[in-house]
């Protein structure tokens, strides 16, 4: 279970950072697995967030099958929506993180 | 001939005379009291005159009954009364015009005829018949006149009877008037019956028509339409309007009507739509409606297969190639700024041209006493204006502004010291009494009296307002006592009405006063009345204090520093104002606000200051007396408390004594690392670390210490934007380091003709620096401008300015202090502000600081305001331009830039030490050999035979000779700090060629010493060549 606190640290640093307001990792069904929101906004988020990168990346796919979406920025009058996904095999999960730039 | 003109009358048809013509076009023409000319206008009649008759002559002659509204026009005056007039009034009587008409009139009993509507239109009043042609014609036209108007009346009598009569028959107003006419004769009865048809069968015929019907046979008609003919389909349709217009079909053609036109009457006329407003609100749930057989619940993994995905291999791949792309995401976007206004930036680009375009020297702009020569041209943007200048009659008239605050938090609010303009002997002849000093603090508002004044009981040479609660202000006497004030009570006080706040003990030394927080203000009666006086709240007690003046005091926000000497972030909890000083300052400071907002990034507390004294002292003060006291269940007496340094730091200067510390300033990211750089009164910089060791009793504090300046320090402090550049100011220059260890500048300013007496960097621009001197001018250093002179040189006062400071710069050593706790979370100290280091660490540090840029930029956005001190007591505040102002874009960087090549310049400098040392080494190696062969050259001389050996050695004196001269020419050339070894190398030269010249003079050299010395010659050549051939390296190498 190494591997659990080294998940707990990068999580931890992640949320350390300036202006982050919460992380959620949700898997390709858009079960969310990991997340610091409360329940409902992390279902929301988890729903919503899962729909719009499958959709993205579909996107991405028809432009060119051998390319592959990396990340996804969005960035809203309030936050910023950062989405890093991971479409591989055995680790398709996807990393939300919401984050308020303007925070001093 | 009057016949005709009648005629012409009746044609002019003018009023009542013409309706009567009308109604009786019988009657005779009616005769007119006038004529027409052939202009149309009314002329007298023949035989009449017209003339003015005054009123009195009108009463003599009893005429004033005459007027036309009477009726009654014409009267008859004896010609005897008339002629009378004239004869007894002469040329003024009213009838001497006439005077001869009426001698010849033809008649007497004159007619005077009343024409008071001046029909003539010549102004007279009356008409005098003088023929009796003329009376008879009047008299007729009256006659005619009368009978008119009688037959009119009679005629109005004979309607309103006719319509009074009308009206009684038949009501109707509308009924046509039958006229009545004459019999006709159409036949007998029998005849009519006769000629007459009358119908035959009459259903409501007359009686008399039926026989007459029998009589005649009944004629019949009969109209007859085939059957085919019915139903038979229609075709209408319409004719072309054209066609029927022209065709016969057309019956009635419009024409136009003589007896009346066809007016076109306009009518305007506006209609509005009003569209109707119907409001309707309809309430409904919110969310997606679902049928209640697929409600859900959303999916949640169950626990024990969530900790094992967690735990996966797969998850943990998932992380390491996704957190990096999350970083890059995140440090773009602490990095760039999303919110900034890059239009802004743009427009003041315009602006600029101080840092990067000016020119043209200063001093271009002289005729204001605040303009400071411009960069381009003294234009205004680079004009330092004078706003405001403050100075109290009372307590600042004829001293010293000795230290100058910004109160923190509070607009446009500035604290200053006043101290006496006293010698050192003037001094030490009243020391040990109380001389009472202020501190004044000034508001924009009122220019002419200060908002509240700070009461001690010695004259006060440096303040600090508390940076995490601005109503603490600490200061440090000239006998050395540290002395806290709160300005907390001030609103409230000011508040309650100026009620009095009680004077506890104030002014006792050596002795915390004012305890239980009553710290007094009062209002002093008499014309003072408007400015509050603050006593002091504490004073540290005079045997624990310094011993000599204190230098500087300097907040340490953040840290807590225990009996023991050790440094440590300070507990949360431990404070025991901690709650009131948050709330405090949760009103007051919006930085605390900031603070609380962004979590931790902030140090909330601040509760300890150190001070210096040339004493070689530096203590470390805790302001929490509060706490002390309430140690101790009862409150104690003031006199028994002491309020004494929580650690005392003891300095050795370089001479091994107390170092005269006036100045210092602590590391501001790595507070807790406890290092600290101080100045002395003898221009030594010293390092050291507060932190005692453990285990010993008499530790050394100091790390390094020497003397880079000539006279005291008056400045230490660092730049806001590049935490490790150190600026010291003291005698005619000031320097930059980077580390103070190294001992060696970064950068070394030329001397100035006037010594500095302050300094300030710049809180918006990092390459700026603000240098106040003994002469009243302000040198405004642009580094990245000009490293050899100012950019600018202001002329401020008269007098010398003691003391500077920034509006916006944060509190002194506050700077940095929100990077601390991320600073020392990384672990690292961030010595390169353009590193590029990835790490988690790095990058935190790299937010702080960015963080920090960002402020100061925006900073540098507003408004700038620079509070100068000078000697004579008054308060400058002066505004900066804009240029002065706003940072370059990259100005950091460029900053960053100049600092490093400056660094890089002396690490070559440096680094080639050791190789010029070996080189000047040689060279005196070089010349020793030459003076040995001059030697050798005169020793020979006595005993040289051979001419031609004479010539070998003469020419290879001479080829030596060259080779140094040359050599000397090279070297000659060798950058600055080459100077010492090229010197060295010329001087050899010249030796060496002076040597040739006499080798060469003395005509005999010895054959013995011959080989040697031409080897030895050769050799010399040889190093010579090999040394040229060095230093040319190392001339393209600079």
């Amino acid at each position: 279970m190494a591997d659990l606190a080294a998940v707990e640290e990068t999580f931890k640093r992640i949320q350390s950072h300036k202006g982050v307001i919460g992380v959620v990792i949700i898997n390709s069904d858009g079960i969310p697995i990991r997340t610091t929101f409360d329940n409902d906004l992390t279902v929301q988020y988890a729903a919503l967030v899962s729909q719009f990168t499958v959709k993205a990346r579909s996107a991405v796919k028809n432009l060119d099958p051998e390319d592959e979406l990396k990340f996804v920025r969005i960035r809203s009058k309030k936050h910023e929506i950062m989405i890093a996904p991971e479409f591989e095999r055995q680790r398709e999960y996807y990393l939300i993180v919401v984050q308020d730039p303007s925070t001093d | 001939m009057a016949e005709e003109q009648l005629a012409l009358q009746l044609q002019d048809g003018a009023t009542t005379s013409h309706e009567q013509e009308q109604d009786q076009p019988a009657a005779a023409p009616v005769s007119l009291p006038y004529v027409l000319d052939d202009s149309g206008k009314k002329q007298p009649l023949p035989g009449s005159r017209s003339i003015f008759l005054r009123g009195g002559t009108l009463e003599a002659l009893g005429l004033s009954g005459l007027s036309s509204r009477s009726g009654q026009l014409v009267a008859a005056v004896p010609r005897e009364k008339l002629l009378a007039d004239v004869q007894f009034q002469g040329a003024i009587s009213d009838f001497h015009c006439i005077k001869d008409a009426l001698k010849s009139a033809d008649y007497d009993e004159v007619l005077l005829r009343v024409n008071d509507d001046d029909i003539f239109g010549d102004g007279n009043n009356f008409e005098v018949a003088v023929t009796k042609a003329a009376a008879d014609a009047w008299r007729a036209a009256d006659a005619a006149a009368a009978d008119a108007a009688a037959a009119e009346v009679a005629a109005a009598a004979a309607a309103a009877a006719q319509a009074a009569a009308d009206e009684a028959v038949m009501p109707r107003a509308k009924q046509r008037k039958r006229d009545r006419q004459a019999w006709q004769d159409l036949g007998t009865e029998a005849e009519l019956e006769a000629a007459g048809i009358v119908p035959s069968s009459s259903s409501n015929g007359s009686t008399a028509a039926a026989p007459a019907a029998a009589r005649e046979p009944k004629s019949g008609l009969l109209l007859s339409r085939p059957r085919r003919g019915f139903g038979a389909p229609l075709a209408l349709a319409d004719v072309p309007a054209a066609e029927l217009w022209a065709s016969n079909t057309m019956e009635a053609r419009p024409f136009k009507d003589a007896n009346y036109e066809l007016r076109k009457a306009q009518l305007e006329a506006a209609v509005q739509a009003v569209p109707r407003l119907q409001e309707a609100a309809v309430q409904a749930t919110g969310g997606r409606p679902r049928p209640g057989s697929t409600q859900t619940v959303a999916q949640q993994l169950p626990g024990e297969q969530l900790e094992q995905l967690l735990g996966s291999q797969g998850f943990a791949g998932f992380l390491e190639s996704v957190v990096p792309r999350l970083d890059e995401a995140l440090l773009q976007n602490a990095v760039a700024d999303v919110l900034a206004d890059d239009l802004g930036l743009l427009a003041d680009e315009e602006a600029e041209g101080l840092g990067g375009s000016s020119s043209s020297s200063a001093g271009a702009n002289g005729s204001s006493r605040a303009g400071g020569g411009g960069g381009s041209g003294g234009r205004q943007e680079h004009v330092l204006t004078e706003a405001q200048s403050f100075t109290d009659l009372t307590y600042s008239k004829n001293k010293v502004v000795s230290a100058v605050c910004w109160v923190p938090n509070r607009k446009g609010v500035v604290a200053c010291a006043c101290t006496d303009p006293a010698s050192q002997s003037e001094r030490l002849a009243s020391m040990g009494r109380l001389s009472t000093a202020y501190i004044l603090i000034w508001n924009f508002r009122d220019p002419i009296h200060p908002e509240y004044v700070l009461e001690s009981p010695h004259e006060v040479f440096c303040f600090q307002y508390n940076p995490v609660n601005p109503d603490i202000v600490v200061g440090g006497c000239y006998n050395g006592q540290l002395i806290v004030w709160d300005t907390a009570g001030l609103e409230s006080g000011r508040h309650g009405g100026g009620a009095k706040g009680s004077v506890a003990g104030g002014g006792r030394a050596g002795a915390a006063s004012g305890a239980g927080g009553a710290a007094g203000w009062e209002d002093s009666a008499g014309e003072e009345a408007a400015t509050p006086t603050i006593r002091h709240k504490y004073m540290s007690s005079v045997e624990h204090s310094h011993t000599s003046v204190v230098g500087d005091v300097c907040w340490l926000p953040g840290i807590e520093v225990d009996r023991t000497g050790k440094v440590f972030p300070i507990r949360a909890n431990s404070a025991g104002t901690s709650a009131q000083s948050l709330l405090r300052s949760m009103t007051l400071g919006a930085a605390a606000m900031a603070a609380q907002a962004a979590g931790s990034n902030v140090p909330r507390e601040c509760c300890f200051f150190a001070s210096i004294a040339p004493d070689g002292k530096v203590l470390f003060w805790d302001v929490r007396v509060d706490k002390l006291l309430k140690k101790g269940n009862k409150r104690m007496d003031d006199a028994e408390l002491v309020w004494k340094p929580m650690h005392s730091v003891h300095l050795l200067s370089v001479a091994g004594n107390d170092f005269a510390g006036c100045r210092f300033c602590f590391d501001p990211f790595r507070l807790d690392s406890g290092n600290f750089t101080a100045g002395s009164m003898d221009g030594e910089v010293l390092t050291g670390n507060l932190i005692r060791p453990p285990g010993e009793d008499n530790p050394d504090y100091t790390r390094c210490v020497f003397a880079p300046h000539a006279g005291p320090l008056v400045a230490l402090c660092v730049s806001p934007f590049l935490p490790d550049v150190l600026l010291s100011v003291g005698d005619w220059s000031f320097r930059l380091w980077q580390g103070v260890e190294s001992k060696v500048p970064v950068f070394t300013s030329p001397y100035a003709e006037e010594a500095y007496t302050a300094a300030a960097w710049s809180p918006s621009r990092p390459g700026l620096l603000f240098l106040a001197t003994c002469a009243g001018s302000l040198h405004v250093w642009d580094l990245l401008d000009r490293s050899h002179e100012p950019s600018l040189k202001i002329s401020t006062t008269s007098c010398a300015i003691t003391s500077i400071a920034f509006s916006n710069a944060l509190p002194k050593h506050a700077t940095h202090s929100s990077a601390l706790l991320r600073g020392s979370d990384a672990g690292s100290v961030v010595a390169d502000g353009a590193g590029t280091s990835r790490s988690s660490g790095g990058g935190a540090a790299e937010l702080g600081q960015h963080q920090h840029q960002q402020r100061h930029a925006a900073a540098g956005a507003g408004l700038q305001v620079l509070a100068v001190g000078d000697a004579y007591g008054v308060l400058h505040l002066f505004e900066l331009p804009r240029t002065l102002r706003r940072p370059l874009p990259n100005e950091h960087r460029l900053m960053a830039g100049f600092v490093a090549r400056e660094a890089a310049r002396v690490a070559d400098v440096a680094a080639r030490q050791p190789l010029r040392a070996a080189a000047i080494k040689q060279l005196e190696e070089s010349r020793k050999a030459a003076e040995d062969g001059l030697a050798a050259d005169q020793h020979s001389s006595a005993d040289a035979t051979n001419l031609k050996d004479t010539a070998q050695v003469s020419s290879s004196g001479a080829r030596m000779s060259t080779i140094s001269v040359s050599q000397a020419g090279t070297l000659a050339a060798a950058p600055a700090d080459m100077l010492h070894g090229s010197a060295a190398v010329g001087g050899v030269a010249r030796r060496a060629s002076e040597a040739g010249e006499r080798s060469a003079a003395a005509a005999a050299a010895a054959a013995a010493a011959e080989k040697e010395r031409e080897k030895q010659l050769e050799q010399a050549e040889k190093r010579y060549r090999e040394l040229e051939a060095q230093f040319k390296e190392q001339l393209g190498l600079a």
